[in-house]
This record gives structure tokens, C-alpha cells and sequence, in this order.
């Protein structure tokens, strides 16, 4: 216990999220634009989002979080949510109810502006409003929903926990297991790379309640309270130095019943819920942020060595890319225009990931080309901002984090060859 | 199998009544090319040394598809661009060897855009019906070697010189010739028949589409023959040219899209069905990687595409940047895409027997046609700094 007391106070700086030291109080009366979000005009509301992001992004935010530590990371990110929820923009993708409502497009015009806006994004609360929200709307019972968004909204920060050092790319193998005692399970096990774990209050919690039965269907999933005792959160340091993932050790970890979200041994048809979360609008953010990147590509090469042409590599590989960010943009936008049936025949939002994912690889790789020897001098990375550090070379770095997590390209591949092409499937094991 | 999953990648049934009849155009399109044009006749018309084929083009016409695009008045289907694009691309998928992209895309579309009342008189009604094509010779506009210079002389222009690689001019009576003027561009309307004119057919690597030589020899054009002339301060035949190379490119984009989903569809059949090991060799991964990039690539072609063709449909004046984002995307990609299915195929892929080989060279040869890669990263990298990145999403 002593260890686990030590790793919270380390890297746990900031408090849990109460209305009292984060003066909610007086911010009750915040915009939930409800129903009538759907009425405004497009033009109306892209108008209202630039000026708002005028008057709200900081403009040095960027400076400010760069080398900040974990504490001012963490209090940065609350407050700029809070700015968000104020406003009514945090969670344009939830339902009218929770003070979201947008539908996809006035959703795109709301991502595509902070985007352009380079505005900073909300990476602590990233699991809690795509996955945890997913989740619970998806599968989760009144109840849950209205406990659950309603933390979130005040700002309870969420991790994910299913993967496991024996349980990557094959989740459905994972091991950690909780066995029922009278209304608790009582859990043991390991989850790996959970991003944020160590500042999170809660979190999504996948588990092996049948061992007997086949490996997709013994698996429950469950909501583990971070403070629980028997929970131990160690920070990993990643690739790009920032300690952001964490190990998450579980030593007979008691979780209520109640806590279990849809039915015992269904929690594989739950998480797909919460996979499924990554999807439309926070797609539209990431393709629009590429708009924006590939514009400071421009900039540079016209910058450095006069306009850029067809026939010179720098020029080659500007058009080229132009080419791509635009084609992902407008494959993005499929999910509004069309309905989801006949997008990529089933499988769009794989598509849409290996794409991203890869592409993004590509753009920070010839940025990296453009700054050469003198960008690869040691930098830090603002926090809070999205692969858009301002250094090439640790974007570049950095953007395995999407071709490995949520399905690594190679399953991505698997995934279009077999749904959407209809070729044999993997040996299932 | 592969019928239904085109149709799921392609917008059979949408919302909006657009779309709704680009699909019912698109059904059209495939019965009336699947049964006039099936695979053997196109390494027939290759044989015979022929494109383009008279029966498919007269099955086009009599359905509509040529003239889709004219005004009703003119007897045609009254549509948009949009609804070309789909014919063309259906066309891909079979690789027609159709005089379309030449005579709707760039003959009607150039009189549609600049002619004169007399003039779209005289030749839409033809042109729609499919009793006459034509065509135009773009190679100089976009950046080809050869000239065509155009003199005035006694209240009337004489045009000298060569203008190669145009497209069915040996099946055309009506030929758009653009030539240099002093004050920049004049169109010119000619008959293949007029003195001093000559069209030689040139051999292509891709059988089923013609490309020919036109020389001219002191041909005499007059005023009323003048589709659009650049004046000192006037600038219609720039224009015109303007507009149709996009057409022609975004036309061309469209049969590669066409050419890239039929060769995903052979390559997914065939690694199916083909077993070595004792198992499909589409269930090895290298296969089924190579087969999901070759979707992703599809995918990416075909919405760059779809937003060229609304461009040019709908906003023809601002339309160059779409088109050579597109062009120059879904040409290169799906040249790559039936390198990748040669591949997959192994040796039969490799025989004149097999079909694929008709898909490789024309995609090889959409590549080049109608602005190489070149003009079109040039026009891009124009168009990214004049708007200082990717313009916004409309
Ligand atoms: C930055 C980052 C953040 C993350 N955040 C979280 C989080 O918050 N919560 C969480 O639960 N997890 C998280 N993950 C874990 C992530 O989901 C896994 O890393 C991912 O699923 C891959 O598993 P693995 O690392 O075990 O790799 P492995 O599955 O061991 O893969 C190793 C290699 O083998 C390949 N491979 C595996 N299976 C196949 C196959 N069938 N066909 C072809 N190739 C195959 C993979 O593509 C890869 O190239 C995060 C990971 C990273 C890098």
C-alpha cells in the first residue's frame, strides 16, 4: 500500500475534480445548447465559433505549456474544459440531454474552427468524452449515464484499461480476473499503456469473469474507481519522454456489481462501444488539424528556397501530400454525407484510421526532411497540444502513437481486407 | 460478388435526389456497357487495330448517355457534369473504347460553354444524337511541344502546324483546334475534310483509345467558324481552354476511378479462388494487406473525384485546384493499383490473354493523358500558395 501511496502522490498533483476548488459553483448557469444548437445556421455558428476562439485561445498557450510540470498541465486542461463547457462546445457529439446535440456537420464546424484556430486540445479529458461517454451511452443504464456524464461534465478525467502485457493486438486474451464474492468482484491482474491512468478517477476496465468459456465471451467490463485500494498506477516514460501511460497493477482490487456495465461475459459487445467512440467528429478535428499542418509545410518550403515546383522533391512531396490531407478531409465528411452503409463498403472508419494515421507519419516525416540536422537538436513538447508540438522531428516521433494504439495498421489492414473485401480471415485462435 | 460490393462504394441509393439519379444513371450505364462491351470485345477492338467502337457508341447515344449533358433544347438529357462523370467511369470499368470523353466531354462541352447560337445549332443536336463527334486538341495547353499558329489575313485566319496525341480525331467531324494568336489564344472549328488538313493515326501501347496527329497546312478558318479568340483585353479562348482541359481531366480521373474498382474487383476474385499451400492465397496477409491499400486507395480516388466533378459542374471559374488534386491522385493511383493486381495475379497476369493487361495500359496511359503529373503539382503548389494552404471545406 505504501508504494501505491507513493506513485499517487507523485504524480497525482492535482485534486479530484469538486465544485468546490474548481468554483463550479458559479458557473451553473454555463450555456447547454440543448435542441435549439440544431436550428443555427451553419455560417451563423462557424462566425460565433472564430470569434469565440479569438476571445478564448490563449495565445501563448503553447509557450506556457511547454516544459510545464504535471500540475500545471493538469489544472491548464481543467480550465480550458470548464471555457469549453461553458461556452457549450466540450461535448457538441453528445445528446441534446447532456448538453451536446450538434449534429455531424454543425459538429465539423465547431472541430474545424478550433482546429484552425489552434486552439489546445483536451487530452486529459480525451477518454472520458469520447471512450467513457461512448461507452455509457451505448451500453450503460440510466443510472450509469446519469452518474457517469454527469462526473464528466464536471470534469472527472477517465483512463482506459484494457490492454495487458500478454493482451495487445489480441485483447480478447486478456487475463486479468475477477471473480464475484457476494455483491463485489474481487480482481487481480494488469493492464498496460493506459494513457493518463495516473490522473484519472476512474476507469474502463476490461476482465476476465469466465475463464472456461471461449475468449470472447468470459470477458465482463466493469468501472474501476482509481482510489480503490489494491490499485497501483506507474507511470511509463514514453518514446517522446512525457510519462503519459501507465501500468496499472491490481491486487484483489474489490469492485461493486453495480459497477458492471451491460451483462456479465457480454463485456466484449460493450467495448465495442467504446471503440467505436473514436469516430466522426474528433475524425474531422484530426483531419483539419493535417489542413492546418500542411499549410505550415507550405509556408516553410516557400520560405526557405523560393516557390515551390513540380520536379523538385520539395515540391513533389507538398503537392502530393495536398492531395492526400484533401482526400482524407472529404473522407471524413462521407460520414455526413452519406449513409454508413455503403461507406467503404462497411469498413470506413478503418479506412479512415490507417489513413490518418499514416499519412500523418508522412507529413511530420517531411517536415522533419525540411528542418534537417539543426531539427534534431533536443526540444520539449508543449503539452496539451495534439501532435502539433512545433518540432517536426517529435511530431514525427509521436505519431506512432496513432498507428499503434486503437488497432495498429496492420490489424487496420486485416479489418478492410476481410469486411470490407470478403478475403478469408485470420486463423482465429 | 463483385457487382454488389462496387455498388456499396459508389452511392447506389442516397439521400438526395443527385445522387439518387446518378445511381439510376449509373445502373443504366453498366447494363448498356457490360452487354455491348464485354472484355472480349474490347481485346477485339484492340486487334482489329480499331478503337473507338462504333457499337458501343451508337448503344450510348441511343440511351442518352452522349448527350446527358446538352441542353434539352438541343435534344439532350439537359444534366450536369456530375452525371458525365458517371458514364465515364462506368466506361473505365470496362475500358470503352467510346469516343465519350472526346465528343461530349470536350466537342459539346466546348460549343455548350463558347458557341454561338448558329454554331450550337448546327452541331449540338448532331453531337447529342451521336450521328457526329469531335473533339479537341488540348496537348499545346497543357504543356505539349507541338504549335499551332494562327495568321490573320484578308478577314480571316490561316492556321500552320502540328498538334499531336488528340484524342479520336480519325473518328471526329468536327475538330476544335486551338492555336496561338498574337493576343494570345484563338479556338477554331474545322471539318476534317477542309484542304490541307491531315490526320494521322498514331499507335498506341493502349489499344483501346486513340490518340492521332493533326498537321495543318495553311488551313483557312473563318469568323464564323471561330469558336473564341483572346483579344487585347479579352480573354474568351484562354478561358474556354481553361475550362476544358479541367473537364477533360476531371473526365479522365473518373475512368481511372472506374479502371481502379474493376481491378480490385478481379484481384479480389481471383486471390480468392486461386489456392496454393492448400489455401486461398488471399489468405495470406501480403495479399490481403496489398488488397486493403489497394481500397484505401480507391476510396481516397474516388472522393476527390466525386468533389471535381461538383467542382467543375458547379463552379467551373474555381475549379483547377479540385481537378488537379484529383487528376493527379487517381491517375497515378490507379496505375499503381493494376501494377499491384499484375502482382497479385503471377503469371496469368502477365499473359495478353488476360484481361488485366488492358486495364495497366490504360491506366498508365490516364497518367499522362490530359496534363502530365507535372502541370498538375505545378497548378496545385499555385493554388496552395494563392490560398495559402488547402482552401477551407466548403
Ligand atoms: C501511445 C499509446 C497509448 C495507448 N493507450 C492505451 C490506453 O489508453 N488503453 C489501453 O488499453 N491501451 C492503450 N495502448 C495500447 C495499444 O492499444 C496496444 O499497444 C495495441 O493494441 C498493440 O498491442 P501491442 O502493443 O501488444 O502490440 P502487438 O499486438 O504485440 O503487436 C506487435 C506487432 O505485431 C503486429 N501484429 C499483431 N497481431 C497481428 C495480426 N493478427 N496480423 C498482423 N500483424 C499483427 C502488430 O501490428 C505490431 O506491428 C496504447 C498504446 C500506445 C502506443
Amino acid at each position: 500500500m505504501s508504494s501505491l501511496e507513493t506513485v499517487r502522490t507523485r504524480v497525482r498533483l492535482a485534486p479530484g475534480p469538486t465544485a468546490a476548488t474548481r468554483g463550479r459553483g458559479t458557473r451553473r448557469e454555463t450555456v447547454m445548447p440543448g435542441e435549439h444548437a440544431q436550428q443555427i445556421p451553419l455560417d451563423e455558428l462557424r462566425t460565433r465559433l472564430r470569434q469565440w476562439c479569438a476571445e478564448h485561445v490563449p495565445h501563448d498557450w503553447r509557450r506556457q505549456q511547454t516544459g510545464a510540470g504535471h500540475q500545471e498541465y493538469v489544472r491548464f486542461q481543467h480550465w480550458w474544459f470548464d471555457e469549453l463547457r461553458a461556452a457549450g462546445y466540450a461535448v457538441p457529439h453528445w445528446p441534446a440531454a447532456w448538453g451536446g446535440g450538434f449534429d455531424l456537420a454543425r459538429q465539423a464546424v465547431i472541430f474545424e474552427e478550433l482546429a484552425r484556430a489552434d486552439a489546445p486540445r483536451l487530452s486529459l479529458h480525451f477518454v472520458s468524452l469520447h471512450h467513457a461517454a461512448g461507452t455509457f451511452l451505448g451500453a450503460g443504464t440510466p443510472e450509469q449515464r446519469d452518474r457517469y456524464l454527469t462526473g464528466i461534465l464536471e470534469g472527472a478525467v477517465w483512463c482506459q484499461g484494457f490492454s495487458e502485457p500478454e493482451a495487445g493486438s489480441d485483447l480478447a486474451s486478456l487475463r486479468t480476473r475477477a471473480e464475484r464474492r457476494g455483491d463485489v468482484y474481487v480482481v487481480n491482474g494488469q493492464k498496460i499503456w493506459a494513457s493518463g491512468a495516473a490522473y484519472a478517477q476512474h476507469c474502463l476496465l476490461l476482465v476476465r469473469t469466465d475463464p472456461a468459456a471461449p475468449k470472447r465471451r468470459g470477458i465482463s467490463y466493469l468501472v474501476l474507481d482509481m482510489d480503490s485500494p489494491g490499485v497501483l498506477v506507474r507511470p511509463t516514460r514514453q518514446i517522446t519522454g512525457e510519462e503519459h501511460f501507465c501500468e496499472i497493477f491490481l491486487t484483489d482490487v474489490e469492485i461493486p456489481v453495480g459497477n458492471l456495465i451491460g451483462a456479465e461475459n457480454d463485456g466484449w459487445r460493450v467495448a465495442q462501444s467504446t471503440l467505436a467512440s473514436e469516430r466522426g467528429g474528433t475524425m474531422i478535428e484530426l483531419a483539419e488539424r493535417l489542413a492546418v499542418g500542411l499549410g505550415w509545410l507550405l509556408g516553410e518550403v516557400n520560405g526557405a528556397g523560393g516557390k515551390p515546383t513540380a520536379g523538385t522533391v520539395a515540391g513533389d512531396r507538398l503537392a502530393r501530400l495536398a492531395r492526400e490531407v484533401q482526400a482524407l478531409r472529404l473522407l471524413v465528411r462521407q460520414v455526413i454525407t452519406r449513409p454508413s452503409a455503403e461507406l467503404a463498403q462497411g469498413a470506413h472508419a478503418s479506412v479512415v484510421k490507417l489513413y490518418y494515421s499514416e499519412l500523418l507519419q508522412r507529413l511530420t516525416g517531411f517536415g522533419m526532411e525540411l528542418a534537417g540536422l539543426d531539427g534534431q537538436r533536443a526540444t520539449r513538447r508543449p503539452l496539451s497540444s495534439g501532435w502539433e508540438s512545433g518540432t517536426w522531428l517529435l511530431d514525427h516521433i509521436g505519431s506512432w502513437e496513432w498507428t499503434i494504439p486503437g488497432g495498429t495498421s496492420e490489424i487496420q489492414r486485416n479489418i478492410i481486407a476481410e469486411r470490407a473485401l470478403g478475403l478469408p480471415r485470420e486463423p482465429a485462435v | 460478388m463483385t457487382d454488389q460490393m462496387t455498388d456499396q462504394t459508389t452511392g447506389q441509393t442516397t439521400g438526395s435526389p443527385e445522387d439518387d439519379d446518378r445511381a439510376a444513371i449509373r445502373d443504366l450505364a453498366r447494363r448498356l456497357v457490360a452487354t455491348t462491351f464485354p472484355p472480349a470485345r474490347a481485346r477485339g477492338v484492340a486487334e482489329k487495330g480499331g478503337a473507338p467502337d462504333a457499337d458501343l457508341d451508337r448503344e450510348l447515344a441511343a440511351a442518352g448517355l452522349t448527350g446527358l449533358e446538352i441542353a434539352e433544347k438541343y435534344g439532350g438529357g439537359g444534366g450536369s457534369f456530375t452525371e458525365l462523370a458517371v458514364v465515364l467511369e462506368v466506361l473505365g470499368e470496362h475500358v470503352g473504347a467510346s469516343t465519350l470523353l472526346s465528343s461530349a466531354v470536350l466537342c459539346s462541352g466546348a460549343l455548350s460553354l463558347a458557341g454561338t447560337e448558329a454554331q450550337r445549332e448546327r452541331w449540338l443536336p448532331l453531337l447529342a444524337a451521336g450521328t457526329v463527334s469531335g473533339t479537341a486538341a488540348l496537348g499545346e495547353w497543357l504543356g505539349g511541344r507541338d504549335r499551332v499558329v494562327a495568321t490573320r489575313t484578308d478577314g480571316a485566319w490561316t492556321l500552320n502546324g502540328r498538334a499531336g496525341n488528340v484524342l479520336d480525331a480519325r473518328a471526329g467531324r468536327l475538330l476544335l483546334i486551338p492555336a496561338c494568336t498574337p493576343d494570345g489564344w484563338l479556338v477554331a472549328l474545322v471539318e476534317p475534310s477542309v484542304p490541307g488538313l491531315t490526320i494521322t493515326p498514331q499507335a498506341q501501347t493502349d489499344e483501346t483509345r486513340c490518340l492521332d496527329e493533326i498537321t495543318l497546312g495553311a488551313v483557312g478558318v473563318s469568323d464564323a467558324d471561330v469558336l473564341a479568340v483572346d483579344g487585347a483585353d479579352t480573354a474568351d479562348a484562354t478561358r474556354l481552354l481553361g475550362a476544358l482541359a479541367n473537364r477533360a481531366a476531371a473526365a479522365v480521373a473518373a475512368d481511372s476511378v472506374g479502371n481502379a474498382r474493376r481491378v480490385l474487383d478481379m484481384t479480389v476474385g481471383y486471390v480468392q479462388q486461386r489456392r496454393q499451400f492448400n489455401r486461398p492465397v488471399g489468405s495470406f496477409q501480403a495479399v490481403k494487406h496489398q488488397a486493403a491499400d489497394m481500397l484505401v486507395n480507391l476510396e481516397t480516388s474516388a472522393a476527390l473525384v466525386d468533389e471535381a466533378a461538383r467542382a467543375v459542374a458547379h463552379d467551373p471559374s474555381s475549379c483547377d485546384l479540385a481537378v488537379s488534386l484529383a487528376k493527379d491522385h487517381a491517375c497515378e493511383l490507379a496505375a499503381r493499383n493494376a501494377g499491384t493486381a499484375l502482382q497479385l495475379h503471377g503469371g496469368i497476369g502477365y499473359t495478353w490473354e488476360h484481361d488485366l493487361h488492358l486495364y495497366l495500359k490504360r491506366a498508365l496511359l490516364n497518367e499522362f493523358l490530359f496534363g502530365e503529373p507535372r502541370w498538375h503539382r505545378d497548378r496545385v503548389l499555385r493554388g496552395l500558395l494563392a490560398d495559402d494552404g488547402l482552401p477551407g471545406p466548403s
